[in-house]
């Protein structure tokens, strides 16, 4: 728009001011509250309850419980991680695998080969290659 | 002098100080927040913070700057948050809801897709730009607002003219 603006006029301050002036009609201005409404907004501030930090809470938290219960959070928290990890680990490489069966099947053999068998760990192609056609 | 009087108790100052500073801290906050229901939000928790915050503050003088930190972070925090919640949305829904800035229809002598352009600028050139033009505060208004140099309002505010010419050109 400057440059449009500035061909237009020959001027490129007469391009900025169009461009402002365009961008002010465009964008309303944003109104300062009432006095009334900044009064309200003002007792409602006074009125609330005081932000309170994280670590106060947990700080609060490990009084309550003590150390012994807290090292015992600390264990389960670990057991449960673990075991989530090796569930992720499981999902997916069974997820691989019918990712490989899938492709397997899919797949057009290259011309001239003997097609792959559908299966688990299959790829097309690998038996000119001297392959026996399955991963190791 | 109005923070002394918070800070010794006097809870009438307060409403004095909301209402010194609830324009610029509100354009602030609907410009980062793109939305004046978002920006009258934030603004609420802001002096919610700064109430309970500012027996802290020790140097009165720069209680705007303070409060403008304040509405920064308050403003981020609700982005963050409204950015989680839209992961789980249609396209649509978040369409609808990214509608305000180009709710208020434009009249009819305003370049059609200047507000999609204003949209691509980067807010850290967009928020000067709109604080300086559009909302009318002065560049060191803006600088404590955004706590940074007069300078640097100036050089953002340039480069988010030339940033929106640039993206209405290429649209």
């Amino acid at each position: 728009m400057t440059s449009d603006a500035h061909r237009a006029t020959g001027a490129p301050e007469v391009a900025q001011a169009r461009l402002e002036d365009a961008l002010v009609a465009a964008v309303p201005a944003v109104a300062p509250l009432s006095p009334a409404a900044a009064a309200a907004m003002a007792q409602q501030a006074r009125h609330s309850a005081p932000p309170v930090p994280l670590w106060l809470v947990v700080l609060d938290d490990v009084a309550r419980v003590g150390a012994a219960g807290l090292a015992a959070a600390v264990a389960c928290c670990v057991l449960a991680l673990g075991a989530a990890h090796l569930a992720g680990s499981a999902a997916a490489l069974d997820e691989e695998h019918e990712a490989d069966a899938w492709l397997a099947a899919v797949l057009p053999a290259p011309a001239g080969t003997v097609p792959a068998p559908v299966g688990a760990g299959t790829v097309p192609g690998a038996v000119e290659h001297g392959l026996d056609g399955r991963f190791p | 002098m109005l923070v002394r009087r918070v800070q010794n108790g006097d809870d009438g100052a307060f409403t004095a100080i909301v209402t010194a500073t609830n324009g610029p801290l509100l354009a602030l906050a609907v410009r980062m927040m793109g939305s004046a229901a978002d920006g009258h939000d934030v603004l609420q928790e802001s002096y919610q913070k700064a109430w309970h915050g500012m027996a802290r503050l020790r140097d009165p003088d720069v209680a705007l700057p303070w409060l403008g930190r304040i509405v920064r972070n308050t403003a981020k925090d609700a982005l963050r948050a409204r950015k989680r919640r839209r992961t789980g949305q249609t396209r649509l829904e978040v369409e609808a809801r990214a509608a305000p800035m180009s709710a208020a229809a434009p009249e009819p002598h305003v370049p059609a897709g200047l507000l999609e352009a204003l949209r691509s600028v980067p807010e850290k050139f967009s928020v000067p730009l709109l604080l300086r033009v559009v909302d009318g505060l002065s560049a060191a208004e803006v600088a404590a607002l955004l706590g940074i140099p007069v300078g640097t309002v100036e050089s953002r505010t340039a480069r988010g003219k030339r940033a929106l010419a640039k993206a209405w050109r290429d649209r």
